[in-house]
């Protein structure tokens, strides 16, 4: 297979771009370059999912051994249509067929790249996330050879009549998890060789609790949370419910925060919430092996990367058993505690707070089952399976 | 004398991500020209993939159209009922549609309908306004119910995807033609009751081969290619009856 051809199709690029879709195609795609496969990455010449501007230059420029392709997007004159229909859709009103058209092809297209796809010989391609145009309107030209990672979250979008086709279609599906996978199958045909693949993370080489205090001068124990500071996160519920447990209980805990995105006005001086804004990369490790707790309160994850990072630092993780993915990996690891409603999250806090050693207990089986089940190796292992399945049924 | 260089094809119709059949074939048959070699202009009718998005309704659509295709070689257009159903017009506007299409379909040297939805499309016509060019073709899909697939949820479809509970598309791609000679063409009825086999002998040869290529009863679809080399006035209608209808 070494010379077997690789797309991967993501709308955002780079070591700049924050997401865990885009995170999880660039990994995999150096990792399969690095095992033999030719790799090449189509993307868009953006690195914003606020502005999708065209901030980067098209053309084709290498990442290491991986071939880099960029188009630039085409942007209509005006939002206020595409914002109409995507209000509508917030508020969980039902859309026409042409409503859901104008929705997923009226902010943003690139059909640059799918002329490029027309002609184009790879043995598969892979797509990510779902949402992106570059998945929705460029998988059906090459459904043959494409391999679909959607990153379903349980969000309305997931439901449009767009989407339901689109696993079926391809050649293969990757998945983070079982509950994605199962939340496929409840939203239309999967195609035929579905595969939980997971995603890689990568094993710090160390984990340094007192560096990342002494740096950031933080000297009280805290709870942690890391990501976009947004409410689809569930960031504002988390920090309001941290303020009001902060206010009536005895809590012994502050909460320290980085990631992107600004923090709400009434919570940037709120006491005990410490904003680090974006940190350096090799200060992450560090700052999950400093936390007394890492708290999830995403219901919007295919994955929960952040969550592997905090196990693989010896930190448990507390999180809304709301989200199937990370109550099914808090589940299976034994390695945190889900909570159910604002009271449970204060009342966990508060344990975690006064109990050091119960959390660290808790976290123990943590890093082994991120190293068991989702080191980049292992992962890797079944993407290059899936891929040469992929390959062969198109070369029988 | 044509300029030398890559042929130039237009395609016209729904493109991704639109779910439907159709999107799917204007996404092959771009391929397909691609692959040949030609430079590929696609057309739509709403924002998708394709290259521009033009109304396509009515009499502007035909004279857009007609404007997108000067200079082509070949015009591939996958017929959306809505651009050429009545829609409450006029017979005199109708009228007008109707041979605004057919002059469209004039200006590139070759061009191909595709007909997909027979069944909503009820009857496709286009005024061409004296013989047909020879380079016209008019590709017919019908898609067959299969009785035994299973249904889409109850009031929870697809936009744009097949209507009928239990329709499948899967052997859409299907090769069979079934060719009439241009004289015979207005006498010719595509008539596929639904789901039983269609009545007609040549249509029977075609249920026949389909069967025994694709091994699953009740399971075909069908692609009948029309020439129109001189018929004047094209009138291809399918009378199909909807599952469970009566």
């Amino acid at each position: 297979m070494a010379e077997a051809s690789i797309a991967f199709v993501t709308p955002r690029y780079g070591d700049r771009v924050i997401g865990g879709s885009e995170a999880v195609m660039r990994e995999a795609a150096h990792g399969l370059a690095t095992r033999g496969f030719d790799v090449e990455v189509l993307t868009t010449c953006a690195w914003s999912h606020y502005t999708w501007a065209n901030d980067l230059p098209a053309g084709t420029t290498r990442d290491g051994e991986v071939r880099v392709r960029r188009f630039p997007i085409e942007h209509p004159s005006s939002l206020d249509a595409w914002a109409k229909i995507d209000v509508r859709l917030n508020d969980g009103e039902r859309l026409t067929a042409e409503e859901e058209l104008r929705w997923a092809s009226g902010r943003l297209r690139v059909p640059a790249l799918y002329h490029h796809l027309l002609t184009s010989s790879h043995d598969a391609v892979v797509f990510s996330p779902y949402l992106a145009w570059t998945t929705v309107a460029c998988a059906p030209v090459v459904a043959d050879r494409a391999i679909v990672m959607p990153c379903f979250h349980d969000e309305r979008a997931a439901r449009l009549g767009i989407f339901r086709g689109l696993l079926g279609g391809g050649a293969a599906a990757w998945f983070l998890s079982e509950p994605e996978r199962d939340l496929a199958a409840s939203i239309g045909p999967v195609g035929p060789r579905p595969c939980v693949t997971g995603a890689g993370v990568h094993v710090p080489s160390r984990h340094d609790a007192e560096r990342f205090r002494a740096r950031y001068a933080i000297t009280r124990p805290f709870a942690l949370y890391a990501g976009r500071r947004e409410l689809l996160k569930g960031w504002d519920r988390l920090a309001d419910t941290y303020l009001a447990a902060r206010a009536h209980l005895d809590l012994d805990l502050d909460l320290v925060t980085f990631g992107a995105n600004e923090l709400r006005e009434d919570l940037r001086h709120a006491p005990g919430i410490i904003d680090l804004g974006a940190i350096p990369d090799q200060d992450v490790p560090d700052a999950f092996a400093a936390a007394a707790v890492y708290v999830q309160p995403s219901r919007n994850e295919s994955f929960s990367r952040t969550v592997m990072e905090s196990w693989l630092a010896g930190t448990p993780v507390l999180a809304d058993g709301g989200g199937a993915v990370v109550a099914w990996h808090v589940r299976r690891s034994q390695a945190g505690l889900l909570y159910g409603d604002d009271h449970e999250l204060a009342r966990a806090l508060q344990l975690f707070g006064s109990r050091p050693e119960v959390a660290r207990r808790l976290a123990a089986p943590g890093r082994s089952y991120v190293l068991e089940n989702y080191s980049w190796d292992v992962v890797l292992d079944r993407m290059a399976a899936s891929l040469l399945d992929v390959c062969l049924a198109r070369a029988s | 004398m044509r300029p030398a260089g890559p042929k130039r094809v237009v395609i016209v119709g729904p493109h991704p991500p639109a779910p439907s059949a159709a999107a799917r074939l204007c996404a092959r048959l771009a391929a397909e020209h691609a692959r040949s070699g030609a430079e590929v202009l696609t057309v739509d009718r709403l924002p998708s993939a394709a290259d521009r998005a033009v109304p396509l309704r009515g009499l502007a659509g035909a004279v857009a159209v007609a404007r997108l295709a000067r200079g082509a070689d070949h015009l591939e257009l996958v017929l959306e009922p809505c651009l050429v159903q009545r829609d409450g017009a006029r017979s005199l506007e109708h009228r007008a549609v109707a041979v605004a299409w057919g002059v469209a379909l004039r200006v590139p040297r070759s061009a191909r309908i595709h007909v997909l939805d027979l069944v909503d499309l009820r009857q496709l016509e286009l005024d061409l306004d004296g013989p047909a060019p020879a380079g016209l073709e008019i590709v017919a899909h019908v898609a067959v119910v299969d009785p035994t697939s299973p249904a889409p949820p109850a009031g929870d479809r697809p936009g744009g995807e097949a209507k009928d509970p239990g329709t499948t598309w899967e052997a859409f791609g299907a090769h069979v033609a079934v060719r009439a000679s241009a004289d015979r063409l207005a006498g010719l009825s595509l008539r596929l009751p639904l789901p039983t086999p269609p009545p007609t002998s040549r249509n029977q040869q075609v249920v026949d081969h389909l069967r025994s290529r694709y091994g699953r009863p009740g399971h075909f679809a069908v692609q009948v290619v029309l020439s129109t080399k001189r018929l004047g006035r094209t009138v291809l209608e399918a009378r199909g009856r909807r599952p469970g209808g009566s």
